[in-house]
């Protein structure tokens, strides 16, 4: 039984089709790439499988059940969503913030428990935040604010993640590292479908990509077979170069 | 040429009349010895002592208020007279040869008159029985009814010595109003309120003209009667709601309220005798 | 990462990790000061005696006065206070907007414009739950109005701008109203209305807007856990399983219903909600939900200090409330204002 599975996936926003016979699975323990143009649909889609966009056409099923039989509490728990850009609006610290990933589990005159207390310091530690734990996430660099998300991501504990460019605008040290988080992320046997610019990073760390374009799906499969000169050329009109040292990887080099 | 000559034409003309305005001579009422016989009034106490004096056919018109029997005596004897509003036209619309009015209302037409050589006779606020009587004695000279008007001052005063209890223990009384305020020395009320032989606490405490007493202290002051005024406690305001607060009921059980029909307050007119005679009823039982 | 205000702490210094810690010194602190505050306001008045003598003497008139004007004075005080703290920190959380406060936005304009509706003609007197009726359903159309015009997260300028609108919607559609009125002095009592007070009110005015407030606070209350998690923003708090929709209509329902009944009996009051949440937001670690609380107790003491305040300054005519909240909160706005130009720039 795959984690996810959406089916022929059509959705229009004001008029316009934005996503259009959008079929895929994501499966235990595997990071799918989602990749493509701006403008692709990369952010519709991730906002449909959280239920924040209804379809017009198609379903998704997770976990083998219909998304919609799923209250907006049980789907809570099952569903990490990390949206762009990030937002605080207020200077909380930054326990705070990762235990607020523990908002599914909780009724709403419920304090935390002590096993939700140590599953906060296990995602602070995971992702190596634990030293920031009193620190206001105001005054965290960027790179830190990153895997302060990402802890409270993964304190909610969900079987499934989906994440929009988290690794925009980090230094090449944080993307690896959150990158590498993932990866660990899912040898438990979560999934995570991650939608990325850096096609090098892309090629490296997921196990298979989506490539969109036009709100359609115009490959998907391994790395390989997805980021080839023809996909590149005809979604995002660039030539890149290949390597293949330690595993397989790709660098856009010019347009075309 | 002969366009400058109509434009300094007009211009003449118009400054003519300006000044022409100005010389007008005031005469002086019953200066020529007639009587006025188109009377105007443009305030409803001066509509309520105008027609206790003369006949309504010399009456050209009232305000609109006089009518109302809800704030004025005489609305019964308004039948048949125009009534206006006190704007300069209406006013000029009737022709009057005196006009009468309030000192605190209609500045602008009394000012006008008085500059255009008709008679005008302004009343202010009464705070007592003598400042009636003595406009009484005005209205009823400008009028020609002198007798009259002596007439109904005398009734006015043997009602009230009538009226007056024989003296023994005053009771202490208090006029709460809207807004905690409450009349003090040299307001009508207390006049009315000593005239039924009544102790005004308002004076007691040294209030003068119209004053404020917090709930508490009118509670402490122990009041043996409280006077509303009908119209506060009837209509719904905010700042009556005071008036009727529970407090005043619970802390002072025994004490008598009398509410007199604002009616009777509102002028000093001979129905204020009306007043002194409802206190005077009400606290003698 | 978008913070409308600033800290008071300066970057370098050491992390507010007391503060954020114990919440219950924090009520136990605000719980110590809203005794003081009450004993204060049953203890000022015209009269100075004693609280003991009035309780040992039942039917004495110090009796009446502790038991039927000074206390239903303070008793409605603190409840109004604690609305108005209690809505001005959820309306805050919701909007994520450390300007938004009932008065600034225009729900007590319009719970006013209710009130007065019912109050002049007359239904108040048939049926005296109409009052309330009225300051919440004024209360109701102006929340509306509000996120009408300004939606949620629209800037400052927007949200400002759609308050003062309102504001001067109600403000109108009281004068009038008022000016029709049969008695020639009901206009005096626009002073109340837009400036509120709490003078020589009763138990009855109590009782009247008790359930709807309770009603009102346990809406908002509810709430806390929700605003935290909108402090990630509508996408990331819907997906932690928070329903915008329910959240919405919870925060407007009961906004209308504690800020409309409590407005009905006491004229608008204003800043309480913006002054109270500000200064306690750092003792809560800036935390949203632990701020609705801590914001209603803040709130009530701030409203009892203010009515010992008007009582104690001398003055020919007793001061009205909302002047001493104005003459507080005003250039506490002006000075927020201020620092967010600083803060853009």
């Amino acid at each position: 039984m795959n984690l996810l599975q959406a089916e022929k996936l059509h959705v229009e926003l004001d008029g316009f089709t934005v996503l259009e016979d959008v079929s895929f699975s994501l499966a235990k323990g595997e990071i799918v790439g989602l990749v493509g143009p701006n403008g692709s649909g990369k952010t519709t889609l991730l906002k449909t499988l959280i239920g924040a966009l209804k379809p017009q056409g198609g379903f998704v099923e997770i976990l083998g059940k219909p998304a919609r039989d799923f209250s907006t509490q049980e789907l809570a728990r099952q569903l990490g969503y990390l949206p762009q850009e990030a937002e605080v609006h207020w200077p909380l610290a930054v326990e705070r913030i990762v235990a607020l990933g523990r908002v599914p589990f909780l009724m709403p005159w419920e304090d935390l428990k002590n096993s939700d207390e140590n599953i906060i310091e296990d995602a602070m530690r995971a992702t190596d935040t634990l030293h920031l734990k009193r620190r206001r996430v105001d005054h965290l660099a960027g790179g830190e604010k990153v895997l302060v998300m990402i802890a409270r991501l993964l304190a909610g504990e969900p079987k499934i993640l989906l994440a929009d460019e988290p690794v925009q605008g980090l230094d090449p040290s944080h993307a690896l590292q959150v990158m590498e988080l993932l990866r660990g992320v899912v040898a438990g046997g979560r999934g995570v479908l991650v939608v990325l610019h850096d096609l090098a990073l892309a090629s490296r760390f997921c196990d298979r990509i989506l490539l969109l374009h036009r709100g359609k799906i115009a490959a998907s499969g391994r790395p390989e077979e997805v980021l080839s000169p023809e996909h590149l050329k005809t979604s995002y009109h660039i030539e890149a170069k290949y390597g293949n040292g330690d595993g397989f990887y790709v660098v856009p080099w010019k347009r075309i | 040429m002969k366009k400058t000559s109509w434009v300094l034409a007009g211009l003449l003309f118009f400054v003519a009349n300006a000044c022409a305005a100005n010389f007008v001579v005031v005469a002086k009422a019953g200066a020529g010895g007639s009587i006025p016989r188109k009377i105007v009034s443009i305030n409803l106490c001066s509509d309520e002592l105008l027609l206790q004096l003369v006949e309504p056919e010399r009456v050209a018109a009232l305000t609109k208020f006089s009518a109302d029997p809800e704030v004025s005596t005489v609305a019964s004897r308004t039948k048949g007279i125009k009534k206006i509003q006190g704007d300069i036209e209406g006013v000029q619309a009737c022709g009057p040869d005196l006009l009468v009015g309030g000192r605190f209302s209609h500045k602008e037409t009394l000012r006008f008159f008085k500059r255009t050589g008709i008679p005008v006779l302004t009343f202010g606020v009464p705070k007592n029985f003598e400042d009636i009587y003595a406009d009484i004695r005005k209205l009823a000279e400008a009028v020609g009814a002198v007798e009259k008007g002596e007439a109904i001052v005398q009734e006015m005063q043997d009602e009230l010595v009538k009226l007056k209890p024989a003296s023994g223990i005053k009771k202490r009384a208090v006029f709460f109003q809207s807004d905690n305020y409450v009349p003090g020395a040299g307001t009508f009320e207390n006049a009315v309120m000593e005239a039924a032989g009544l102790r005004n606490i308002a004076v007691e405490r040294g209030i003068k003209d119209y004053g404020r007493m917090g709930l508490e202290a009118l509670i402490q002051a122990k009041p043996d009667v409280i006077i509303f005024s009908s119209e506060q406690t009837k209509t719904r305001t905010v700042r009556g709601e005071v008036l009727s607060h529970p407090a005043i009921k619970k802390a002072l059980p025994e004490v008598r309220t009398v509410t007199l029909p604002t009616l009777f307050l509102n002028c000093g007119s001979p129905a204020s005798v009306e007043a002194v005679r409802i206190l005077v009823k009400e606290t003698s039982k | 990462m978008n913070f409308p205000v600033r800290s008071s702490i300066p970057k370098g210094v050491s992390p507010p990790s007391k503060r954020s810690q114990s919440p219950w010194l924090l009520y136990s602190v605000l719980g110590g000061l809203l005794c003081v505050a009450f004993f204060g306001s049953v203890s000022v008045g015209a009269l100075k005696f004693s609280l003991f003598d009035a309780i040992r003497h039942p039917s004495s008139e110090l009796s009446f006065i502790f038991w039927d004007i000074r206390l239903p004075r303070a008793v409605l005080g603190l409840i109004v206070g604690a609305t108005l703290g209690l809505a001005g920190a959820a309306m805050q959380g919701f909007l994520r907007n450390p300007l938004a406060e009932p008065g600034i936005l225009g729900v007590t304009g319009g719970a006013a414009l209710g009130a007065v509706a019912v109050f002049y003609t007359g239904f108040a007197t048939i049926f005296p739950m109409m009052l309330p009726v009225g300051g919440i359903l004024g209360a109701f159309v102006s929340v509306l109005l509000l996120y009408l015009f300004a939606g949620t997260l629209a800037s400052v300028q927007t949200l400002i701008l759609a308050g003062v609108a309102i504001n001067v919607i109600a403000f109108s559609g009281t004068s009038l109203m008022l000016n029709l009125v049969k008695d020639p002095y009901a206009v005096l009592d626009i002073v109340f209305w837009q400036m509120g007070s709490l003078a020589d009110r009763s138990f009855q005015h109590v009782f009247l807007i008790l359930p709807f407030v309770l009603a009102g606070w346990c809406l908002l209350l509810w709430d806390g856990r929700a605003l935290e998690a909108l402090s990630l923003g509508e996408e990331t708090a819907s997906s932690l399983g928070i329903s915008l929709k329910v959240l919405r209509a919870r925060i407007i329902l009961g906004t209308a219903l504690c800020v409309g009944s409590s407005i009905a009996v006491c004229g608008s009051i204003g800043f309480v909600g913006l002054i109270v949440p500000h200064l306690l937001r750092p003792f809560v670690g800036y935390r949203p939900g632990k701020l609705l609380a801590a914001s209603a107790l803040g709130g009530a003491i701030l409203l009892l200090a203010s009515d010992v305040a008007v009582r104690m300054i001398p003055s020919l005519v007793e001061l009205k409330l909302g002047v001493v909240t104005s003459i507080l909160g005003a250039p506490f706005f002006l000075l927020l204002i201020f620092r967010m130009r600083k803060k853009m720039l």
